[in-house]
């Protein structure tokens, strides 16, 4: 690895109790790449105060700080390091290519429930499964639903809904069906 | 090289390259009136009884077209021009290739009202859905007769039953589907259905529509009188006779092959089980087309494992060919609800005619050393 770490606290995850989330420190800053990384994950989240890229992967979250990373909603210490290893040979290679990615200094927005729920039919029709669009939003921000599970807004009437909430969970970084996307 | 990926495309059969060079030569135009023009007509004339017959409609209903993506899009903006006036409603299901997806987008911003048909998990269209979304306003309904990531069969008959005396058109997206299932369009209430030769073993760049003779599409394309005036410009003769000789040949050997492929399938399904017990299977057996397989490896990454294929020259799909290239997730696999590891790790294999059972054992061992 590229950098040096060890686990400060192992915690158990707040969203699932079976979860772990870790607190791991770092010798190296990363900082300067921040903006790199969100161009090439393209996806995730930057702060200025203190410094941090906060971004999901696998249903998993990281966020990186200058002197630690925090990981959460991971199986156990071995998938620590296993994600550790493949984060280190991620900033590698993004070291190595600095010079022909554009960085991306946008902040990114951190979606809530309420930003996808607004945008749901709101008709609680429960063909998804859940109980209410509410449960449905839950779920979908924690991607444990993703957005084509929502049959009733891929009718016509909540065509100019279903493009706005495309777009937005698309630059949040969420996996959408593009060929639905319009323009 | 193991070749996996006949849902993309096949190569094209040596008697039908044959064909197709022998049928360059004869480089008439069928507009033409005199003989060589009169000869190369004739033969244009008998590769479309041809094809009608195979798939049970009249001569007049084929339309030779440059393959599928044009014939969706001729058929689709088509319809709509000709009977979307007063009515605006079109249903597609949310399964359709991107040719048809993308032209009902266009077309909902050009007045047109179009909602998308859900699936159940093994990705076949819901039928009591399909029943609640017609209405009055609807006049246009898209589905095709078998996925081409999953292979699912669609309740196509069901859907013509559905339809009649409604006054509604129907276009079917055929082209995974002809070469491999019996089609009898006279059996079935579809006014459009789309064919690309490539699937079949024959060339790119040719393919046929079938118009029903009671249905009239209004052109998309202008030029010339040829073929009904719905794809003017002069006929693609060797590509056409290839394609005939290709659709021939495949419709005698059908049903053998057809057994073959799904023997095929299911004894690899039971080794892959054995190799990777996290596996999960995309598309139910007994409703797919014969020589496709998809399934998902939870917990790996599609790409890597086409990659580390592709460096033991072993060739499998990802999804739809026009989407692979392009890191982003199936629609298809989303409108399943498979969850993200499932859908990550989803990989297409389908059978097709040269891939021959002593393969077997060495796509075994490339999977095996992969998925280590």
């Amino acid at each position: 690895m590229i950098f040096k770490a060890h686990i400060e606290k192992i915690l158990p995850c707040i969203a699932d109790s079976t979860k772990i989330r870790v607190i791991v420190a770092i010798d190296k800053d990363f900082s300067d790449l921040f903006p790199y990384l969100k161009a090439v994950l393209k996806k995730g989240f930057l702060l200025k105060n203190p410094p941090s890229y906060s971004y999901k992967k696998d249903g998993k979250c990281f966020s990186i700080y200058r002197d630690s990373i925090m990981m959460t909603k991971l199986k156990d210490e071995g998938e620590v390091w296993q994600e550790l290893s493949e984060l280190s040979n991620l900033i590698e290679k993004v070291m190595n290519e600095k010079e022909t990615i554009t960085p991306d200094f946008t902040t990114g927005k951190r979606l809530s429930v309420m930003d996808i729920y607004k945008y749901l039919p709101k008709t609680n029709c429960k063909a998804c499964g859940e109980a209410s669009c509410f449960a449905f939003a839950t779920k979908l921000i924690n991607e444990e639903k993703n957005i084509m599970e929502c049959t009733e807004l891929f009718r016509e009437e909540y065509r100019e809904s279903r493009n706005k909430l495309l777009n937005i969970l698309l630059e949040s970084g969420f996996d959408i069906p593009d060929v639905f996307l319009e323009g | 090289m193991i070749y996996l990926d006949y849902n993309s495309t096949t190569p094209v059969l040596p008697e039908v390259i044959d064909t197709y060079k022998e049928s360059l030569e004869q480089f008439g135009n069928p507009s033409n009136v005199y003989k060589i023009g009169r000869e190369a007509k004739k033969r244009l004339e008998e590769c479309r009884r041809e094809i009608a017959e195979i798939i049970g409609a009249e001569k007049d209903e084929i339309v030779f077209t440059s393959g599928g993506t044009i014939s969706n899009n001729l058929s689709l903006q088509g319809l709509s021009l000709a009977y979307g006036v007063k009515k605006k409603g079109i249903l597609c299901s949310m399964i359709e290739h991107s040719s048809v997806i993308n032209t009902i987008n266009a077309l909902s911003k050009r007045s047109f009202k179009a909602s998308f048909i859900p699936v159940d998990k093994d990705c076949i269209v819901q039928l009591d859905a399909l029943k609640r979304m017609i209405n009055d306003d609807i006049f246009l309904i898209a589905c095709m007769w078998a996925n081409n990531e999953t292979g699912a069969i669609q309740p196509i008959y069901e859907i013509s039953e559905i339809i009649k005396g409604k006054n509604i058109f129907f276009h079917c997206d055929a082209v995974q589907v002809v070469g491999k299932i019996k089609i009898n369009m006279k059996e079935l209430n579809i006014s459009t259905l789309s064919a690309s030769a490539h699937k079949f073993y024959g060339p790119k760049g040719v393919g046929f529509l079938y118009v029903n003779k009671k249905v009239k599409l209004l052109p998309i394309l202008f030029g010339g009188h040829q073929e009904r005036e719905i794809f003017p410009g002069t006929e693609n003769l060797p590509g056409i006779v290839a394609m005939t000789k290709a659709l021939s040949i495949v419709e005698k050997e059908r049903e053998k092959e057809a057994l073959r492929e799904k023997t095929l399938k299911e004894r690899f399904f039971s080794i892959l089980q054995s190799i990777y017990p996290k596996i999960k299977l995309n598309s139910h057996f007994d409703k797919c087309l014969p020589g496709t397989l998809n399934v998902s490896f939870v917990g790996k990454n599609n790409s890597d494992i086409m990659m580390k294929l592709d460096e033991k020259c072993v060739y499998v799909g990802k999804g739809s060919a026009c989407k692979t290239g392009e890191d982003k997730p199936s629609h298809v696999l989303l409108a399943m609800g498979l969850k993200k590891e499932e859908y990550e790790g989803a990989i297409r294999i389908s059978f097709g005619r040269f891939f021959r059972e002593e393969d077997l054992d060495k796509l075994k061992k490339a999977f095996v050393e992969v998925l280590q």
